[in-house]
């Protein structure tokens, strides 16, 4: 395919007007969270006179970020360690049929994808056992049984040769060992995409934590975000500060796993 | 390749859980250290002594109210006065923003995580005219059995009977003490813009429009709002109401029973001269919301601001040596008296039935009702008092007390609408659906007239 | 059905997969049934308020006793919002996905990165940035459209509003179109094109007869992922065009959190009616089924013809 300079500049010009309007919005964020309140009031389109990290200072302390911030990791390892540890158990012997109406099993969960949506039921039920307002309820809520990381696992495992199980059983190796010893090693590129994408889940999750919370010591850092927000709604400074905040770990985590994210996400696309 | 990055993942997964894990512990500690010194004010000597008598069991009341600078600072020294006498008890106030409110309300009571709860009157009570309204929230809470029944405590004595009837009751039952009236029928003015121009508070519609007249010929914008948020607009339909229909009560019936139509002739008054009104606007009032209103209003973008009175802190918090005046939007003819407000009563707590600290709430509850104790909080919270004989110390409200001294309930307290009514009559008089307020009615009379097909129809389903 | 011999202990599988086919029974499938059951109810969302089965009222309500026109309304936002998501942004994804496949263009792994950064960010960051963005006063595109003498008020304008939210909702969620795409042109076969290039067509011609055909199984995953994850989304809404009465800018599933939840509804200070609630998420199931079934139609049809 080769090119000639005409539509070689046509795209280039593409090429930018797509990363203006991509990564414009960001810089701005970032620009008037490091301005002072009279800077941004002044001006709202100058560049930064200097970098104001007070505004960071103070959005951490007034909004108790920290708190928030460690609810969101406690939140994000559990969710993600159980689903993906549950969905590893529930895919290997559904990939290799050992057990009994695997596939009546695999499309139960399959048509969980047209289901009506479960969120007033699933509010309901967890009123009534005392679990709403509570980590634990609010985790049973956020955490998806099956879905994604169930397709992409079972598809996954398809391409680990069933040798490697038989050669594992007759040795005298047991059933979790083996998978814990053997299989999760070798799935490690499946389960890094996809714990990944479930901890990105469960950090950007405003909903669930809208619906299933109301104690603010309990709150993850998007629904943190969200009432800081609400209440400082004039100081806009402030507000940015604590929009990169949230947004930093997951910019960060997107540089250096970014390869992870996107195949995990065309795959649980494609598979599902 | 791949095992590389799954290594690099699992660092900096590993990582980022410890700093989390790290700030967790350093935020626990950090409060555990503030804590004391928070909650525990100096002692005095007749607070040791009540310490002595008091069980000294520690005791944390958690409040939850909407965030409004000038309802929690009053709060919170009403609070700090409170655990000077009653070491052992400790407050935590959790608020959100007042349109978030509702929702933390509802999941606190839910969740039974408070203990005393803030909330508007009881009021919107469906009449006998009215068939299939939605319930209040407030109304469902009372069935619920979530707030505690206080009719029989001595303290209610100290209240204003009219309050507690208005206000507090649900079928002869009390559950909640009402604070603090505020009007809405109103606008703040700027006085030095005022006095600049040779204006002062209207009485007559005809003196507003004369106002708004020479303030547009000098270049000044006349009005600011907060169109964004919609209700700070729609509110002002009440105004309207207020200084054009006597007898509110009885328009509220005739809408229902047909007998009068937002388009017949009375009605027709109050909408034209909101289409009048809404001509002296700046432009890009759609655009406005509740919270920036305020510092347009003392930053001189415009002369007035149609607001309720509770807005005054703001004003005073926003710029402190700000000179603003009040007045009622006036109707056809100046009596003797300046117009009267029109609006609610406001702030109002309850207790939460199934709270572990009942007798400390009621204990809390009792010593707001001591008038050296209500006085000083009224004063701050800028709301007119609903105990008889109080002198309130607030300025602004000292100021306005002429125009106090023939309360009345405002129309959007008095009425209600049928259930699954369109949204030209949803909130009963949606101003903002007028294109000068940022909706998509080009006048007041098309307006009048989808409100009234609205109106019907939903009236015509619920019976 | 019967299972592959294996000679792991049997007990140890079906333990394995209790917690998982337990923890979807309880909490997606069981709950997701229930909402049927519950649509014939006049349950709310305040524990201790009794409540019981109202028959068809719910559904009754739906249809006659709300509006019709605002009802009408919320459908037609519904439709608009679902058909321009998912046509504007497909088509906007592809041509940056084969653009972004070219290995002539330099650096193409970072534009492809910032593309898909926001869907990392999510939807509460992207509603923030947004909403900064068009501040209606002071702006930038507020500033930029002033250049030319015009002026909007973005989220808060009633007719436009919803317009400004689906835009978001592309800015956020077209990388994750481009990526499928982008996964979609490498699995064709470079031997198609150079087969093509020694028969001399143009690059519009590979485009219309290989790259299209051969893409189409992936843009019509595409185009059923976007369809569906737009009738079902409502955060987008909720974050940028707030407001209580505003129904300008809602569509079925945000309908469905306004009357269950509360959400977004300002002031108002109703209870929350989740029985009528849960009519309206089974009225909006059925438009999504609806929809799905049809686009399977259509895309399938399409395969054929290619």
């Amino acid at each position: 395919m080769r090119k000639n300079t005409g539509s070689l500049i046509v795209t280039y010009v593409f090429i930018a007007v797509l990363m203006i309007i991509y990564l414009f919005p960001l810089f701005y964020v970032f620009n008037t969270s490091i301005k002072s309140k009279t800077e941004y009031i002044q001006n709202t389109l100058s560049i930064a006179s200097s970098f104001r990290y007070e505004n960071y200072i103070e959005a951490f302390n007034r909004a108790n970020f920290a708190s928030f911030i460690g609810n969101s990791v406690f939140y994000m390892v559990v969710c993600t360690v159980l689903s993906i540890m549950m969905a590893v158990f529930l895919a290997f012997p559904i990939s290799r049929n050992y057990i009994k109406f695997s596939n009546a099993i695999y499309l139960l969960f399959i048509a969980g994808l047209f289901l009506p949506d479960a969120t007033i039921p699933q509010f309901q039920m967890l009123l009534k056992a005392g679990l709403y307002n509570t980590r634990l309820g609010y985790m049973l809520g956020l955490m998806g049984g099956g879905g994604i990381p169930l397709f992409f696992f079972v598809s996954y495992l398809k391409n680990i040769p069933r040798d490697f199980d038989e050669a594992a059983s007759i040795d005298g190796c047991g059933y979790f060992r083996y998978i814990f010893q053997i299989l999760i090693p070798l799935m490690k590129p499946a389960i890094a995409s996809m714990a990944i994408l479930s901890a990105i889940g469960v950090w950007n999750d405003v909903i669930r934590a809208i619906i299933y919370l109301s104690n603010k010591s309990l709150f993850p850092i998007t629904r943190g975000l969200h009432v800081f927000t609400g209440q400082y709604q004039n100081d806009t400074t402030l507000q940015m500060a604590a929009l990169v905040m949230v947004a930093a770990p997951l910019l960060i985590l997107y540089l250096f796993l970014q390869r992870y994210i996107i195949d995990g996400a065309v795959a649980g696309a494609i598979k599902a | 390749m791949k095992s590389l990055w799954f290594k690099k993942a699992v660092r900096l997964v590993s990582g980022l859980t410890i700093v989390a894990l790290l700030s967790t512990a350093v935020a626990c500690g950090a409060q555990k250290q503030a804590e004391p010194a928070a909650t525990e004010p100096a002692k005095t000597e007749a607070a040791k002594e009540t310490d002595k008598k008091a069980d000294g069991k520690p005791v944390t009341i958690k409040i939850i109210t909407w965030a409004q600078q000038s309802n929690i600072d009053p709060l919170n020294a009403l609070n700090a006065k409170f655990s000077e006498k009653n070491p052992n008890v400790k407050f935590v106030i959790d608020s959100v923003n007042a349109n978030d409110y509702p929702t933390l309300q509802q999941t606190r009571i839910s969740a039974g995580d408070v203990d005393i709860v803030t909330g508007f009157a009881f009021d919107q009570v469906p009449q006998d005219y009215m068939k299939g309204v939605d319930k209040r929230a407030w109304q469902q809470f009372v069935e619920s059995g979530a707030y505690l029944d206080i009719t029989d405590q001595p303290f209610l004595k100290n209240w204003d009977p009219a309050m507690i009837k208005d206000a507090a009751s649900y079928k002869g039952k009390v559950y909640g003490i009402n604070v603090g009236k505020v009007g809405f029928n109103g606008v703040f003015y700027n006085k030095k813009i005022f006095a600049d121009n040779g204006l002062s508070e209207p009485k007559t519609w005809e003196e507003l429009m004369n106002i708004c007249k020479t303030l547009k010929a000098k270049n000044i914008t006349p009005f600011t709002g907060a169109a964004k948020d919609s209700w700070p607009i729609n509110m002002m339909a009440h105004a309207f109401i207020a200084a054009n229909e006597p007898d509110m009560p009885a328009y509220s019936k005739g809408l229902w029973t047909g007998e009068r139509k937002f388009t017949d002739e009375g009605s027709m008054k109050i909408w034209n001269r909101v289409e009048e009104w809404s001509t002296y606007f700046e432009k890009g009032v759609a655009g406005i919301d509740y919270s920036s209103v305020v510092g347009r209003f003392v930053a001189k973008k415009a002369a007035m601001m149609p607001d309720g009175t509770w807005d005054s802190g703001t004003i005073d918090a926003a710029k402190p040596d700000f000179e603003y005046g009040y007045f009622c939007i006036p109707g056809d003819t100046a009596g003797a008296e300046p117009i009267q407000l029109a609006g609610k009563y406001d702030l109002q707590f309850q207790i939460y039935s199934k709270t572990a600290n009942k007798d400390i709430c009621l204990k809390w509850m009792e010593f707001l009702s001591q008038k050296e104790n209500y006085t000083p909080f009224i004063s701050a919270l800028s709301m007119f008092p609903t105990m008889p004989d109080v002198q309130v110390s607030n300025k602004f409200i000292n100021s306005i007390a002429d125009k106090n001294k023939n309360f009345r309930l405002a129309f959007e307290r008095i009425t209600l609408e049928p259930k699954g009514v369109g949204q030209y009559a949803a909130g009963v008089f949606p101003l903002t659906q007028l294109k000068a307020f940022g909706g998509t009615i080009a006048t007041a009379k098309e307006l009048a007239e989808l409100q009234q097909k609205d109106w019907d129809a939903a009236v015509k389903a619920a019976k | 059905m019967q299972a592959t011999k294996t000679s792991f202990n049997k007990w140890a599988l079906y333990l394995g997969i209790l917690p998982a086919v337990l923890f979807y029974v309880v909490m997606n499938l069981g709950p997701s049934i229930a909402t049927f059951v519950l649509s014939f109810t006049d349950i709310t969302g305040t524990p201790g308020v009794p409540w019981k089965f109202i028959g068809i009222a719910n559904y009754k309500e739906f249809f006659f006793i709300q509006n019709p026109r605002d009802t009408m309304m919320v459908l037609k936002n519904t439709v608009i919002f679902c058909l321009l998501v998912t046509f504007v942004q497909n088509a906007i994804a592809l041509p940056i996905a084969v653009v972004l496949n070219n290995k002539f263009i330099k650096g193409r792994n970072f534009y492809r990165a910032v593309v898909f950064l926001p869907v990392v960010l999510g939807v509460m960051v992207t509603s923030l940035t947004w909403l900064l963005m068009f501040n209606p006063t002071d702006g930038p595109v507020s500033q930029l459209i002033g250049i030319f003498g015009l002026s909007s008020n973005f989220f808060a304008d009633k007719e436009t509003a919803l317009y400004y939210v689906i835009f978001c909702q592309i800015w956020m969620a077209m990388g994750y179109s481009m990526v499928i795409n982008l996964a979609g042109l490498q699995g064709i076969p470079t031997e198609l094109y150079e087969a093509g290039e020694i028969d001399g067509t143009t690059g519009n011609q590979a485009f219309r007869y290989i790259t299209f055909p051969m893409l189409w199984p992936t843009i019509a995953v595409n185009i059923t992922l976007a369809l569906i994850g737009s009738l079902s989304s409502f955060q987008i809404i909720l974050f940028t065009a707030s407001g209580g009465l505003n129904i300008f800018t809602q569509t079925m599933a945000m309908r469905v959190m306004y009357f269950a939840f509360n959400l977004n509804a300002g002031m108002n200070t109703f209870s929350m009616r989740q029985g009528f609630g849960a009519a309206v998420a089974m009225m909006l199931f059925v438009f999504i089924l609806i929809v799905t079934l049809v686009s399977h139609y259509v895309t399938n049809r399409r395969e054929m013809e290619a």
